[in-house]
Formats: C-alpha cells, sequence, structure tokens
C-alpha cells in the first residue's frame, strides 16, 4: 500500500487546537479526481439531553434577518452556515397512554419518529433512525457504514427512566426497531476504527488477515442460520442480530478492494478516555469531523450526553446536575444555571461547525457538502414538552440547502419530514420514515 | 389535580410493585383450599368494594382519569382491559387510592381486594401446572466474557472492558431480551478473539523466552561504587563492582546482558569483568563513552539462585596527565538483563498453550486435522458449555487444517481455529433449545444438566461451569436435590462467588450509580475519587461477608460490623484503623445498623449539596421492602420552591409543607418519614448532630403508626417487615439468576422461596439454594407459535 503523504497533527489535550491535515492526499478521493463532478453529502446528528430554555434559544425574527439569542452567540460569525428550525415536533416522545417517562421516549423518538414500546426488558421496540435508514442504503459506499458516538456508558444499574429499559435513553441510532447501535465512548478505539491500531500494516498482512475473517466468519454464521432453526421467535430474534451484525462485516472486508484505501492521519493516538469531559466531547466532534473529512463514513451521531443525563457542568460554574436543574419550576436561578448548559453545548457545536468550515473541500469547504443536525428531542424540560424542538441544522448539502434562515414551521410538523429531505440529500430517498407525513422543502435552496 | 396525578401514577410498572403484600402465608396458595372462582369472587367480593369507595369519581356520573367502574361489570370486562386494571390495583394496593380526603377502606378490606384482584388478573394459580416462564437466549454481558474468558483459557486479560457498555433491563445488565448484539459489538468480539488466540498460542516460542532485568537501586554496589539518581547509573571511580542476584529457573542455556559505559584514560579502555557465583565469565572493554552500550554474552548455567557481578578492574589516574578529560578512569553501569533459558522445552509453554496445544502433527502418524481435532475436543466442551458434537469438532478442526494446507503453522491454524470459537454464536450465546415438537407455552421441560450447570455457574460466578460442575452435570448429579446443593454450596465458597456481589449486589443496592454522583466540591471537600472508591469497596466487602460467612441476609439490615480502612475511618470518625488495607470493625453504639448507615447509600441518595429524605425512603422502598412508589408528576412545586416560600423552615418542615399537597401526600407520607430515620448521616454519609443551624430530628412515623428515632431503630423497624425484605431480595436475585424480568407466575416461585428462607434463618445460602430449586431456575418451556 502507497502511502499518501500526511502530515503530523495533534490530537490532544484541552486546548485541542487541532489542525488538521490539509493535504490534498488526505481529502477523500471524489475531491481529488477530476472526473468525479461532486463531493458526496455527509449527514451527522448531534444531541443533547433535557431540553433547552426555549427563550434564549428561539430568535424572535423568521426569515435571513434572524437574530441570534444567547445560547445561539456562538454562530455569530457562522450565521450564513446554519439555519435555526422551530416548530417541529416529534410527536411519539408523548406519553400516548404510557404515563411517566418521557425522557425515555424523547431519546426514542428523536431520530426514529416511533413510539418505544414500555418495557423494561421484554420486548424493546422503537424504529430505525434516520441515519441508519441512511446507512441501509448508501453506507457501502465508505468504509465504515456509520459512525456512534457519546460520552456516557449506560447508566448500569437501577432504572433509567420510569419503567423504560435502559436502552432507550443511552442510544439514539437503531439500526432495526429492536437493535439500538451500541455507541462508542472511547476516543482511542475510535480512532482505531477508523484508522488502525498503531502503523499502517503490509498489504500482505492485511490480506491475510481479511482472508482468515472471512474464513471464519463463513463458519460461524453457518452455525448461527443452523441454530436459529432449533429455537424460538425471541431466541431466532437475538440469532438474527448475531447473523447481520456477521454479514455486515463480511460485506465490508468484501469490499474492501471496492473503496479506497483510507490515509491514515499519522496523529497521537488519543490515550483513552479523557478525565475531563470538555476535552471528551472536543476529542469525539473532532474525529467525527475526521471521519467525514477522509470519507470513512458519511454518516455519524453523537450523543453528547445520555438522556435525561445529571452530570453538573463544573467547567461553567453549574454544579447542580443537568436533569435536576431542567426541572426549574421556572426558578430564575435554575433557569440561569441551565442557560449556562445551553451555551456551553452549543458552543461546543459551533466549534465543530467551524472546524468543517476550515476544511476545503473540492471547491469550497467540508461543511458546505456536511448537514449535521445538533438538537434536543425535548423542548421544554421542565414540562416534557416534545413539541417546538430546539433544531440547528449546519451545512449545505452540497449546495442544496439554503443556510442562513430561521426557519419558522407550522406547530406540530413532524421532524421526521427533515429527515426525510436529509435522506433524499444522500441518494437514500425514502417514502417516508417513522410518523413523516412529507418533505421539508423549506431548507430547499 | 387528582387526575392528572392518577394518569402519571398509571404508568408505573406492572410487576413492581404489587407482590409484596401478597404473603407467603396467603391461604389460597395452600393446597387443599376451594378452587378460586374469579367470576364469582369478582361480583360478590370486588365489586361491593368499587360500589362503596370508588364510583362516586369513577362511575356513570364523573369518570376520573377517563375510568369508569360501572363499564366493568363482569370479569371478563376486567381481563378484557388489563392495562387498565394494573393500574387500578397498583393505586388500591399502594394506597395512592381512594384519595385521603375520601372514605378509607380498612386494612383488610385493601389487602383483600390486592389479593383478589392479583388472582383475577394474572390468573396465578400456585396449585395448577407450573408456569416455569422462558429465558431468551442470553448473549454474555461484558463481565461474563472476561470471566469465561479467564477460566477457559487461563489467561487474565479483560478484553471486554473495550466493549460498548450493556443496556439495563429490569434492574440488571444480564437480561436476554435486552442485550443486543449491534455491529460495533460483533467487531470487538473478532478483534478481541483474534488478540486472545495470538496471546494464548505461542507461534514464535522466542517471544517467550523470559527477561529479567535489574536497574537502579536494584542493583548495589561495593568498593567505590555509587549510584547517581540523576544519571540512573552506578559509577565506579575506583575499583569497585555492582552486582544482582538472579533466579535461574532450571539449568540451560542464557544470554547475560549488561548496560554500561565509561570515561575514557591511560592508554586502554575500562575493563569490566563479569562474574556469576565467584567465577569469572569475561572480561569486556567497555569503549562506549557518551551513551552506554550492551555487552552480552551466552552462557550455559545450572538452575538456582546466583549473584552477577560487574567488576572495574583497571582503576587509572593521573592529575597530571595533558588532557584534562582523560585523567580519571571510571566504569558506569545501568543495568542487567537475563534472558532464558534460551533453548525452548515443550513444558516451558506457557500452561495455556500446553492445554490449548495437547499435540502436534506427526508426519505419517498424527494429521493435522486429527492433531486439531484432538486439541479442539476438550476446548469445545468447555467453551460451549456441553458437549461438542463430532460435525462441530470437525468444523473448527477443518479451520486448522486448511489453513497448514496454504503454508501457515500448525499454532497459527489453531489460532485460527480458537477465533473462530470465540465468536460462535454457541459460544457467544447460552443456547437453552426448544423443547422438541411443536413450540407451546404448555412444552414445559426440565432443563438438560448442562443447560441447568451453566445457569447455576453464571448465577454464582457470572462464568462457565468448572470442571466439577462439569463433571456432576456428565454424572447426572445435578437432578438429585442433594447433589445439587452440594454443588451450590461448594461454588458459594468459591472466591469466584465474588461475581455475585460486583454483579448482583452492586445493582441490587445501586452501589454501580456511586460512580456518577457528584457531592458539592464546596460543601464537602473532602469528598474525592479515593473515598468514592473506598465507600464502594465497604459495601463490596460487608455484602461478600455475608455470601462468604453464610450470614443472615437480614444483616444487610442490622449487622453491625462494616469494613475500613483508614481514610473511610477517619470519613467516619472511627479511630484507631491505619493504612489502605480494609479491616474489619464492629459496632455496639446506636449509629451503624447494616447497608443503611454505610457511606456509599447515603451518599448515592443524597443531592450534592444536602441529604434527601425522600430519596433515601425511596430507595429503601425499592431495594428493600420492594414496593417502589410511582414517578412524581412533572410539574409539582418541588421543595425549592416550598423552601424559598418559607425560607426560615427546617428540612423537615419544608418536607412537611410539601406534603400538605394531597398529591404528594400519598406516597411522601412514607417515603420521607423513612428518610428521616438517617438524617443524623449528611450528604456524604457521616454523622451529625446538627443540619445548618437545626438540631438533626431523626425520628419517624409510618402510616402503619409505628415509630422509630435514629438508625438503628429504623433498621429494627424494617426488620420487623423481614418478609417483605425477604421477598423484594428473592425476586430480585431471582431476576439477575434467570436473566429475564419478573413476570406474575414467578410470585408462585418467590412465595416458596421466601418459606424456605424463613425455615433457615433467612441464611444467605437458604435463599441462593432456594432460588437455583425453584421452578423457574429448573425448567423451561416452549414460546407462544
Amino acid at each position: 500500500m502507497t502511502m499518501p503523504i500526511s502530515r503530523r497533527t495533534v490530537l490532544r489535550g484541552a486546548s485541542c487546537a487541532l489542525g488538521l491535515p490539509l493535504l490534498e492526499a488526505m481529502l477523500p478521493h471524489s475531491a481529488r479526481a477530476a472526473a468525479e463532478p461532486k463531493p458526496p453529502v455527509r449527514i451527522g446528528f448531534v444531541t443533547v439531553p433535557n431540553g433547552l430554555i426555549m427563550d434564549a434559544f428561539r430568535p424572535t425574527e423568521a426569515g435571513e434577518n434572524y437574530d441570534l439569542p444567547p445560547t445561539l452567540a456562538p454562530f455569530a460569525d457562522l450565521r450564513r452556515d446554519i439555519n435555526v428550525i422551530t416548530g417541529l415536533a416529534q410527536d411519539n416522545g408523548r406519553a400516548k397512554g404510557d404515563g411517566a417517562g418521557d425522557h425515555a421516549r424523547s431519546s426514542a423518538s428523536l431520530l426514529t419518529g416511533a413510539h418505544p414500546v414500555k418495557t423494561s426488558g421484554a420486548n424493546i421496540r422503537v424504529g430505525q433512525s434516520v441515519d441508519q435508514a441512511a446507512a441501509e442504503r448508501v453506507g457501502h459506499l465508505t468504509r465504515l457504514p456509520s459512525l456512534e458516538l457519546g460520552i456516557d456508558l449506560g447508566r448500569d444499574a437501577g432504572s433509567c427512566d420510569s419503567g423504560y429499559s435502559c436502552a432507550y435513553s443511552n442510544a439514539v441510532s437503531w439500526k432495526d426497531a429492536t437493535t439500538p447501535m451500541a455507541k462508542e465512548i472511547n476516543p482511542r478505539l475510535v480512532f482505531e476504527r477508523l484508522f488502525g491500531a498503531g502503523k499502517p500494516e503490509d498489504q500482505a498482512v492485511v490480506a491475510r488477515r481479511n482472508r482468515v475473517r472471512q474464513s471464519v466468519l463463513d463458519l460461524v454464521s453457518g452455525q448461527a442460520t443452523e441454530l436459529k432453526n432449533r429455537l424460538g421467535k425471541t431466541d431466532q430474534q437475538k440469532v438474527d442480530q448475531y447473523f447481520t451484525s456477521v454479514r455486515e462485516i463480511e460485506q465490508r472486508i468484501a469490499r474492501a478492494d471496492e473503496v479506497r484505501e483510507v490515509a491514515r492521519p499519522e496523529m497521537d493516538l488519543p490515550d483513552g478516555v479523557p478525565g475531563d469531559f470538555v476535552e471528551h466531547i472536543r476529542l469525539m466532534y473532532e474525529l467525527l469531523a475526521l471521519a467525514f473529512q477522509t470519507d470513512t463514513t458519511r454518516i455519524g451521531t453523537f450523543m453528547v450526553a445520555n438522556e435525561g443525563s445529571n452530570r453538573s457542568y463544573r467547567n461553567v460554574g453549574v454544579n447542580s446536575g443537568h436533569h435536576e436543574l431542567s426541572h426549574h419550576q421556572r426558578d430564575e436561578k435554575k433557569i440561569e444555571q441551565l442557560k449556562k448548559i445551553d451555551l456551553f453545548l452549543m458552543g461546543e457545536f459551533a466549534r465543530f461547525v467551524q472546524k468543517l468550515r476550515e476544511i476545503p473541500e473540492g471547491t469550497g469547504t467540508l461543511l458546505d457538502n456536511c448537514l449535521v443536525m445538533y438538537g434536543s428531542g425535548l423542548s421544554d424540560g421542565n414540562r416534557h414538552r416534545h413539541d417546538d424542538l430546539p433544531i440547528v441544522l449546519a451545512g449545505r448539502g452540497g449546495g442544496t440547502v439554503k443556510a442562513g434562515r430561521h426557519l419558522r414551521m407550522e406547530r406540530e410538523t413532524p421532524l421526521n419530514n427533515l429527515f426525510l429531505s436529509l435522506l433524499d440529500r444522500m441518494n437514500a430517498g425514502m417514502p417516508s420514515l417513522g410518523d413523516s407525513t412529507g418533505r421539508l422543502t423549506a431548507i430547499d435552496a | 389535580m387528582v387526575r392528572s396525578v392518577l394518569t402519571l401514577m398509571m404508568s408505573w410498572l406492572v410487576f413492581a410493585g404489587s407482590a409484596a403484600t401478597l404473603s407467603a402465608q396467603d391461604p389460597a396458595t395452600q393446597s387443599g383450599r376451594p378452587r378460586f372462582d374469579p367470576a364469582q369472587v369478582y361480583v360478590s367480593r370486588v365489586v361491593p368494594l368499587l360500589k362503596k369507595y370508588c364510583l362516586e369519581c369513577h362511575g356513570p356520573d364523573v369518570q376520573e382519569a377517563e375510568i369508569g367502574f360501572h363499564d366493568y361489570k363482569t370479569v371478563a370486562k376486567v381481563t378484557g382491559d388489563l392495562p387498565t386494571w394494573t393500574r387500578v390495583l397498583q393505586m388500591i394496593e399502594t394506597g395512592v387510592m381512594p384519595p385521603d380526603d375520601s372514605p378509607q377502606p380498612t386494612a383488610a378490606e385493601r389487602k383483600g381486594a390486592v389479593n383478589d384482584l392479583e388472582k383475577i388478573l394474572f390468573n396465578v394459580d400456585c396449585d395448577g401446572p407450573p408456569d416455569p416462564g422462558r429465558v431468551t437466549i442470553r448473549r454474555l454481558n461484558r463481565a461474563e466474557y472476561n470471566n469465561t474468558v479467564r477460566d477457559l483459557l487461563g489467561v487474565k486479560f479483560q478484553p471486554a472492558d473495550d466493549f460498548p457498555s450493556d443496556d439495563v433491563g429490569s434492574g440488571f445488565d444480564n437480561i436476554g431480551e435486552v442485550l443486543t448484539l449491534p455491529p460495533l459489538l460483533m467487531e470487538k468480539y473478532l478483534a478481541a478473539a483474534e488478540r486472545i488466540a495470538e496471546t494464548t498460542i505461542v507461534t514464535d516460542p522466542a517471544l517467550f523466552v523470559q527477561a529479567q532485568r535489574r536497574d537502579r537501586r536494584q542493583l548495589s554496589g561495593e568498593g567505590a561504587a555509587s549510584y547517581s539518581e540523576d544519571r540512573r547509573r552506578w559509577t565506579m571511580a575506583s575499583e569497585g563492582s555492582v552486582s544482582a542476584k538472579f533466579d535461574f529457573p532450571r539449568a540451560g542455556q542464557y544470554q547475560l546482558r549488561v548496560s554500561a559505559s565509561s570515561d575514557p584514560a591511560g592508554d586502554e579502555p575500562a575493563q569490566m569483568e563479569l562474574r556469576l557465583g565467584g567465577k569469572k565469565l569475561k572480561v569486556f572493554d567497555v569503549n562506549a563513552t557518551r551513551s552506554p552500550s550492551t555487552y552480552e554474552l551466552k552462557v550455559e548455567l545450572p538452575d538456582g539462585e546466583q549473584q552477577l557481578v560487574a567488576a572495574f578492574i583497571n582503576d587509572y589516574y593521573d592529575p597530571n596527565a595533558k588532557d584534562k578529560s582523560r585523567r580519571d578512569r571510571n566504569l558506569h553501569v545501568y543495568s542487567f538483563e537475563i534472558d532464558g533459558p534460551l533453548d525452548f522445552r515443550p513444558e516451558d509453554y506457557p500452561e495455556f498453550h500446553r492445554k490449548l496445544i495437547a499435540v502436534v502433527p506427526q508426519p505419517g502418524q498424527l494429521s493435522p486435522l486429527d492433531a486439531a481435532k484432538t486439541n479442539l475436543r476438550p476446548l469445545l466442551n468447555r467453551a460451549f458449555r456441553r458437549k461438542a458434537t463430532d460435525d462441530e469438532v470437525n468444523q473448527f478442526a477443518r479451520l486448522a487444517e486448511t489453513a497448514v494446507g496454504v503454508g501457515d503453522t500448525f499454532e497459527q491454524g489453531m489460532q485460527i481455529a480458537l477465533t473462530a470459537v470465540l465468536v460462535s454464536p454457541h459460544f457467544l450465546f447460552r443456547v437453552e433449545g426448544q423443547p422438541p415438537g411443536k413450540s407451546s407455552p404448555q412444552a414445559v421441560r426440565d432443563l438438560g444438566p448442562y443447560e441447568l450447570a451453566s445457569r447455576l455457574s453464571y448465577f454464582l460466578w457470572s462464568s462457565l461451569p468448572d470442571d466439577e460442575l462439569f463433571a456432576a452435570a456428565t454424572r447426572g448429579d445435578l437432578a438429585r436435590d442433594d447433589l445439587f446443593e452440594k454443588q451450590i454450596r461448594r461454588m458459594l465458597a468459591d472466591p469466584k462467588s465474588e461475581a455475585l456481589v460486583q454483579n448482583f449486589a452492586t445493582q441490587w443496592l445501586n452501589l454501580r450509580l456511586l460512580d456518577s454522583v457528584t457531592p458539592d466540591p464546596r460543601a464537602f471537600p473532602e469528598f474525592n475519587r479515593e473515598l468514592r472508591a473506598d465507600m464502594r469497596r465497604e459495601t463490596e466487602l460487608f455484602a461478600a461477608a455475608i455470601v462468604r460467612e453464610d450470614r443472615s441476609i437480614l444483616d444487610f439490615l442490622e449487622g453491625r460490623f462494616t469494613f475500613v480502612n483508614e481514610r473511610l475511618a477517619r470519613h467516619y470518625g472511627l479511630p484507631d484503623v491505619r493504612g489502605e488495607e480494609f479491616q474489619r470493625v464492629s459496632f455496639t453504639d446506636d449509629r451503624h445498623s447494616g447497608v443503611l448507615t454505610q457511606a456509599s447509600i447515603l451518599t448515592l441518595t443524597s443531592n450534592p449539596g444536602r441529604t434527601s429524605p425522600v430519596k433515601r425512603g425511596k430507595w429503601i422502598l425499592e431495594n428493600i421492602l420492594g414496593t417502589p412508589p410511582p414517578d412524581p408528576p412533572a410539574d409539582v412545586p418541588e421543595l425549592e420552591a416550598t423552601q424559598r416560600a418559607t425560607p426560615s423552615a427546617s428540612l423537615r418542615e419544608q418536607l412537611s409543607i410539601h406534603r400538605s399537597n394531597a398529591v404528594c401526600a400519598s406516597c411522601h407520607k412514607t417515603m420521607d418519614e423513612l428518610g428521616f430515620g438517617l438524617e443524623n448521616f449528611d450528604a456524604v454519609g457521616r454523622w451529625r448532630e446538627k443540619d445548618g443551624k437545626f438540631a438533626v430530628d431523626s425520628s419517624g412515623k409510618l402510616p402503619s403508626g409505628e415509630a422509630f428515632r435514629g438508625p438503628v431503630e429504623l433498621a429494627q423497624t424494617l426488620k420487623r417487615r423481614k418478609a417483605d425484605f425477604g421477598r423484594c431480595l428473592a425476586e430480585k436475585m431471582l431476576v439477575f439468576a434467570l436473566g429475564r424480568g419478573f413476570v406474575s407466575q414467578d410470585r408462585c416461585a418467590t412465595d416458596r422461596i421466601v418459606e424456605e428462607l424463613e425455615k433457615h434463618d433467612y441464611r444467605f445460602s437458604a435463599l441462593v439454594v432456594a432460588i437455583a430449586q425453584s421452578v423457574p431456575f429448573r425448567k423451561t418451556r416452549g414460546e407462544q407459535p
């Protein structure tokens, strides 16, 4: 394998002044080859828990001359690169007779537009999420079909929210109605997954390993098929998951030759999970940017915290827990604290958007070819509102989205309508997804 | 308001709390009683109560919460609407309904209605044919994967630590239905399997040569030798030597290496003489000056401990030499290293390698395929936790054979076969087959001996059966109660039963949540990572003592002992404990009683800045009494609002104001009172007499009228409900043991388990044995087609 020239970059430390490698060799193949007309569109979904203080988020003016309320202040220099979208709802986050558990429902419905089955164990089920719908259709074009990132381990004792299994609060990405996509929280492991561990390997070594893996997976998928025939229905579902996951790795091996080798950025391998969560969040954003930049995947999700997270944001002077604060009962002091959290999290997202804008691609920037949604499954966390959700959509989707506006949608417009429109831009169009009722043409260029 | 709270309370999970009042002595569960006729019972016993207490708000005129009982004239209507009626049952059982300002049923009426409704709704007939329920095929979770690999191969590393976390359902992370297998995890399984195979099967013996190294203060000097920490080296300015002792495991060839440099002077290089056991080996000219070089030689040596010496033998000093830099000749020694024995013999392979590669192919005598089969059969039996079939052995052996065919070594081939074993569905899942024939819930069968052995070993050890349990299964011992029990007791006594603490107790007690608790650093500057770890360790050791010493489970409530190290003892204000090691201490005071007074539990049930009697009470209801309260409505004024309104009130007074709201009162009157009993402990579990400017009042009074003051009396009050506690613990442990959520039929099993507990003075082992002997544990059934 001939390695394209790479430049040493440093991915380290809270400063995180990461200079991503900007050499041509690091860019997606498509961006280099004149024969290929356009860089691909990437989609990302960044989710935050517990809702936002909407008064500090929602611009008063709609359209291009929208104002930037305090929480959106970090976008002062980026206001032409994003759309702020208000009015969208995730109706299936509502109780619909299931009682308490709005947090679990908000994360479960956020990217699926489906109503989760209330259960602490048996019959976990919601729906396929938008990112996985995209991965199913176009994931085979890149080395990894999709990337799922997070910061928090799953809560591993007790219950997560009012009789809902923790699976609903710990994941936003669902491969299918019954399989939540596990997220990677360790930056080192993400890096290794994207670019391999250690030094670039010899072609012969890689070829041998792929051959061996193929033979191993052949054998065990045969065993799975045979096993499945001896099992009951529920057990079969589990073996199906096994089978599907094995298949995915087999396919990845099979296309190893077709998919262009990703240039491995020569950067310091992250050490593992940083003790400081600010640094942790920044590293994850950097890795997502890098995954998009190198076209290792075109689809990513990032849970900045698990739903219902009670993290304290001491870095911005908030000592109480996020979830506890979110039930502020209109206490001004608590609302002020929540605004600090909202601003901090939005600021980190803005940094990421800024980063995407600094990376040249084709005739523009990487951001031009991205569509990254930032949002929460709740608007008002105090009252657990599932409508008028706070949504920011960064990027232009290869020129198909007109950025720089506040789009005020009609109340109760399904968030999934936006998803359908995003899928179209990935060449992963679907007639419907979850509770969608149509497309969100308001974003069109 | 009533409507909104009721709607919220309706969401309370079906099985979460309703079992606690069905006591073990419930006459209807004893055989020989008249059969329960739901239709008749509903009309003659339930309907009159509904008319008397409920119809006013839930009847033809008003349907609060959209429930009108006039719609349910027959039992068929009731059982046809289980969701509504399970909620109704919970409302009645928890005392939330009827609301306080309405006429209240007597305790007997309430209890009778609950018992009748439970039987009507869940059709729990313990006299009929037993229904063991069905356990969904269980993937190994992270802890199980680590333990299984450790016990299968004898290697100590924890590949699963890099796996994504396992989701929790029903309070535990080993629930078959909840454990999924997304592509990311499969990727990790494959990578882990490859790494394990590379580590356990040695393909290049050179990698396994033992190395021993001594440097810095591990060397000792004689004569003029002196050590400089700055330069990390020993210097001999005139004649002297450095030495270190080495153990040579057996006679054989060894490589000796010394890292040294010199300051040159005069006309010959510094000379270093190596001696071993007083015998001169070789003299080296040390020409290296600025940075050290390695001086090495190979020697045949006998076994045993010997002293290796490097001596400086040609000191030179000429203060008048012209070249100032060449006046003084010195020798510097940095380190000694010994590799060996170099001549690798079969018995030098690590044990895990020798177990996996018991035979190697012999040209003309043993083919690679047959050698692989011989090696793989015992491995597969253990990895699959049953006898592997010939066909299976053959499949994996062929992988090795094919590899050898394309030029790999036999060991490389075996690595591939082992990799495949570790990603096989038969390894990653604990498979329990369908009963033969048509699948139906009525097709109940006993678990096979290997299936039962697996359930037992994953219950007690979170790992695979050991050789003895496997042999017992083969002999058919597990079908005999006495021999089955003997295995259980043996396994509980084994150190591996620590898994029961690490995986069951830490989840039951919510101890794992301690990691995410962050007391306010301004209020509690002394709280840090180490103290947090100590708190957790204390409770783990306490639980382990109950397991290991087979103590009464009531010690969880009233045990007057615990384990502390110096840091934790200082935190508690206990004298005379020194060092990092935990030691056992006993109490005679009125401050300490079981886990309730341990800093771990007290901290994880507090808010960052203050205690929370509510959270502590809720923790007791959930984890000790098994009656979790419903979730609060989303928009009720919380405590801080109360505090702003009445800033001069103590926490207790504030809570009391908060509870004056009837909606809140129905749950808080129990929850808060329980929590008050622990008010003498601050938010990080330290004893206190005052809370701010208020004297602590640790008295509480339950709706039943029972009153207590302080933690020890609280524990005694809880102990009076020992059957409830026993049932709560039994239900949780049954869920953990089975790896599935609790279902209504399991009540029959828990009734028996609680009876057994009572018969055996609440011994921990009695609980474990009774669970392992229970119908849901020993049997399985088919699925609904």
